[in-house]
């Protein structure tokens, strides 16, 4: 077995589990529930399939990919076009696509595109904040450190593949412990001088796209999702200087009554006529509400403030959730104070909300609402925020889902446990074969008296081998007693003879044993369709050592 | 130089940096950092793992097609520094068409030591080859980067076309009686050596009845000798340009180089002068001679041998008739569509020269630009002349078992 070939399909294996991982809160439990296991099963199934695998495999994972892009990508049509939905569908996209070619690994080219997957998915949950920054810390070292492994693993395997010849002791130096302590190595050197340098990395707060010269010609403007991306994007663009103008107008006229600017004050009019036809349409009766301050700090000097700015981290929300909202005071040379504890919020609109000394904003009524803020009579910009539909299966959601879910997850990690554990009993019995046949010959005869005890068969421990295969012949076998009998005085042959037993004895074992197994699954008994199952489970370790053997005897 | 992943890691670290500017989220800023890092010590480790070291290269100087030759390498790291994973590509011209540049991956080799490796290079195709250069590929411990050099480190290999074994020949002419005679012609009469003696027959001289033994026996009993005389076989290959078709090993040249090759050899062994002419880009003509000098130098004709020759084989065998001696035999390999050559085979007939014609079917081996199959009609009359010169024919098609084709006659 090609040592390094499996450490390397297996740790990419990691690094998706690590990329699926950092985005799974945008996940249905059910349907992570299929693609973390399927995604690990597809890894093992490949792993089997690497050296005998069928043309129309590939073409079948292909056209599921295919499929897979394109209904998911068919979702742009009924969402908003907004960045966090792009990431979402982006992200949801490539763990699809994961999970269809981890069926299908073979060439360097489709674990270097896992890799690069994985690494996707993990920048865009970090994109979309989904979890808290210590998660992801945890989750890029350990990306990290597999990585360097899958890299350094990946120089050997790429020119095993190619037909290179390896000179040196491959035992010695790409043995899994010396390979574990040279990543180490690495890994620490990385994040060390990784610490010395973030210090010096420099960090410009919201860089406008609009100093792009392709988005001076106007780029943004002709092409509808590039402008939304761009509003995204940009911390202040035109627009928001547009609405600080008006609110800077708003601002004199509550404070010295004066100077409106009549082009401006029409078009908030129409603004405002536009919004009355909207709300006229929803037949939603619009309320005005106030959340007074009850902090003031009065050391503020409000003769150098220059703007009062608010912002929420979401734009839209389902009802029953909340949004956090902040509020910054601007100074003439340019410093920010946080006010959020400080200024007083109002909020007009369709639907009921309330917000609390902090800046939470929990909404009560579906609807939308319109929220700014003011401080000593500086007036903030107004933000718009939907207040959706809760979602329908966080209602559903008690107890007993939780109780059901931990159970399914409990299962199918257990299942996997399972398999892994008669993947790798197999992997050392394909091993022994040539090692120390004796013992492969007895354990394969193991293997299957396990399996006959399904129909009734003595304990194999409690007779002589010859008598239990007079009564495993008479009572199971029927009619095709030799394959059985032959492969008993094989197993006598293995424990007791001063001869040599070879890889070969061992060879011709298994392929009795496949003789037997085919008998007793050819048994035509009614009611034995649990019992067959059954009984491949009970020697599946054995069933997945190839049967050439030819892996193993060269 | 850049690999692939070392492309796309810098296109990382941009796009991250980017991101980080535009978002202003610290996760990214720690990730562009983190592959920022990883670029610059693989760049740095590049520099000290790039090698510096000696290879000298041992071979054979012959083989054979399809010999698996045994090359061995000694490598010297001249550093004091231990080097990692390097690749050493050692070009062969004469292995096959994707298996030109053999690849040996050394994992690690300490300072100031040597190393003695060998691999195996399977010899494709008959011709002097070459081994050289040397390419040396190192990288750094990611394979984000790799740095080449070219070593002149070369070797020269002739390789003989590949023979296989003639179990059956046809009889070649007897041959003429020369001082050089080492095959006997076992006829009684004219001879030299004493063979035997035989019962008198009707029309047996006189002067060779045996005296002695015709009185033990009282009747007439003869002495029998043998005559020394030599088997002379003269070789002429077609090789005019353009007229080998096919591709690959898969050619009508190379079915000529490897069925002339293996007469040549089969013939000396039997004791037959074995002469060759090729009228090429150079007219060779290897006269006359016997041993193993002359078989291997007959050989590396046919190694180096290639078709770049103006005349056809027509006006070849026109140049062959005049070294072409009587009771001798000529061999030709020639295309099944060459009328020409059939025409000029005719003298041969007539000055009693034994012919024994190998025909390639060109149609088997591929379209060729300046050569016109012959039609079902044309291919008859190829077929009526070909045993009107009442020559052997041999008749040859790509794929054959060319062994079997010369088991019997």
């Amino acid at each position: 077995m090609d040592k390094d070939t499996l450490y390397y399909h297996f740790a990419n294996l990691g690094l998706v589990l690590i990329g699926i991982l950092s985005i799974q809160s945008i996940f249905n439990p059910f349907i992570l529930m299929i693609l973390v296991p399927g995604t690990i099963i597809g890894f093992i199934v490949s792993w089997l399939m690497r050296s005998s695998r069928l043309q129309q495999v590939d073409i079948f994972i292909g056209v599921l990919s295919l499929a897979a892009v394109v209904i998911i990508l068919g979702r742009l049509y009924s969402v908003a076009i907004t960045f966090e939905n792009l990431m979402k569908i982006f992200s949801v996209t490539l763990v699809w696509l994961t999970f269809f070619q981890s069926f299908g690994l073979k060439s360097g080219n489709s674990y270097a595109m896992m890799q690069f997957i994985s690494a996707c998915l993990l920048i865009s949950s970090v994109g979309l904040a989904l979890e808290q920054e210590t998660y992801y810390i945890a989750l890029l070292a350990l990306y990290l450190f597999i990585f360097i492994f899958t890299m350094r693993l990946n120089l050997l395997c790429e020119k095993e593949r190619k037909g290179s010849v390896i000179i040196g002791d491959q035992y010695e130096i790409m043995g899994l412990w010396q390979q574990v302590k040279v990543v180490a190595i690495m890994f620490s050197l990385i994040l060390l001088v990784a610490s010395f340098v973030y210090p010096f990395v420099p960090r410009f707060e919201n860089l406008s796209l609009q100093n792009i010269p392709s988005t001076l010609i106007g780029l943004p403007e002709k092409i509808p999702l590039l402008n939304r991306l761009a509003d995204m994007t940009i911390g202040e663009d035109e627009k928001m200087r547009k609405q600080k103008v008006v609110f800077d107008d708003v601002k004199k006229r509550e404070t010295s009554g004066t100077d409106v600017d009549g082009e401006l004050v029409k078009k908030k009019k129409e603004r405002e006529k536009s919004q009355d036809e909207k709300k006229e349409e929803q037949k939603k009766k619009e309320i005005e509400m106030r959340f007074i301050s009850k902090e003031f700090n009065g050391e503020i000097d409000i003769l150098e403030v220059d703007s009062l700015k608010i912002n929420s981290d979401r734009d839209d929300m389902p009802l029953d959730s909340q949004i956090k909202l902040e509020a910054e005071l601007e100074f003439n040379d340019g410093s920010t104070v946080p006010v959020t504890q400080l200024v007083d919020w109002s909020v007009t609109g369709t639907a009921k909300v309330n917000i609390d000394t902090r800046g939470n904003l929990v909404a009560k009524e579906t609807g939308q609402i319109d929220v700014s803020a003011s401080y000593m009579g500086v007036l903030s910009n107004e933000l718009q925020i939907q207040i959706t539909e809760p979602e329908t299966e966080a209602k559903k959601r008690n107890w007993l889902y939780y109780l059901l879910m931990s159970l399914l997850w409990l299962l199918i990690l257990a299942l996997l446990c399972c398999f892994m554990w008669v993947f790798m009993r197999s992997r050392r019995l394909s091993e022994l074969a040539t090692e120390n046949p004796r013992e492969f010959i007895g354990k394969v005869y193991l293997a299957l008296c396990r399996g006959f005890r399904l129909y009734g068969a003595p304990r194999f421990n409690y007779m002589a081998q010859r008598e239990f295969s007079e009564v495993v012949n008479k009572g199971i076998l029927s009619s095709k007693t030799k394959p059985m009998r032959f492969m008993t005085e094989g197993v006598l042959e293995a424990r007791f003879s001063t001869h040599d037993i070879s890889a070969h004895h061992a060879k011709k074992t298994l392929g009795l044993f496949h003789e037997v197994k085919d008998i007793v699954v050819a048994r035509e008994k009614p009611r034995e369709f649990l019992k067959k199952i059954l009984f491949r489970v009970f020697i599946l370790d054995v069933l997945m050592i190839p049967k050439a053997l030819s892996s193993v005897i060269k | 130089m850049f690999t692939l992943k070392g492309l796309f890691l810098l296109i990382a670290v941009v796009l991250l940096l980017a991101i980080a500017w535009n978002t202003d989220i610290t996760m990214v800023y720690i990730f562009f950092v983190i592959a920022f890092v990883m670029f610059l010590l693989s760049f740095i480790h590049l520099q000290f793992n790039a090698p510096d070291i000696n290879i000298t290269r041992q071979i054979y100087d012959t083989a054979y097609e399809d010999d698996m030759l045994n090359v061995k390498m000694d490598i010297y790291n001249k550093r004091p520094l231990s080097i990692y994973f390097f690749e050493i590509l050692d070009k062969f011209s004469g292995a096959a068409p994707d298996e030109l540049y053999k690849s040996l991956f050394i994992l690690n080799m300490k300072g100031r030591e040597g190393k003695k490796i060998s691999y195996i290079a399977h010899c494709y195709k008959r011709g002097l080859h070459r081994f050289g250069p040397i390419t040396i590929i190192s990288q750094d411990a990611l394979g984000f980067f790799k740095i080449k050099k070219i070593l002149n480190v070369y070797s020269e290999l002739l390789v003989y076309p590949n023979l296989f074994r003639i179990y059956a020949f046809p009889v070649l002419a007897s041959g003429s009686v020369s001082w050089m005679g080492v095959e006997t012609a076992k006829i009684s009469g004219d001879s030299h050596e004493f063979f035997g003696v035989r019962e008198y027959q009707r029309g047996d001289r006189l002067s060779r009845i045996h005296w002695p033994s015709t009185a033990r026996h009282s009747r007439l009993i003869v002495k029998q000798f043998e005559r020394n005389a030599v088997q002379e076989a003269t070789i002429v290959i077609d090789l005019k340009k353009g007229h080998d078709i096919g591709t690959g090993k898969e050619t009508t040249l190379e079915y000529s180089v490897k069925i002339v090759g293996s007469i040549v050899r089969h013939l000396m062994n039997e004791g037959v002068f074995v002469q060759i002419l090729g009228y090429g880009k150079d007219a060779v003509m290897i006269p006359f001679g016997k041993g193993e000098d002359h078989m291997y130098k007959i050989l590396e004709y046919l190694a180096k041998v290639r078709a770049d020759g103006d005349l056809t084989l027509s006006q070849s065998l026109e140049e062959a008739s005049f070294v072409t001696s009587h009771r001798s035999t000529l061999i030709i390999v020639m295309l099944d569509n060459d009328m020409d050559s059939l025409s000029s085979l005719v003298q041969f007939k007539v000055k009693g020269i034994k012919l024994i014609v190998v025909v390639l079917s060109t149609a088997t081996f591929g379209k060729s630009e300046e050569l016109v199959f012959l039609d079902t009609e044309a291919a008859r009359k190829f077929d009526e002349a070909l045993a009107g010169l009442e020559a052997y024919v041999y008749r040859i098609s790509k794929g054959d078992n060319l062994e079997k084709k010369f088991e019997l006659v």
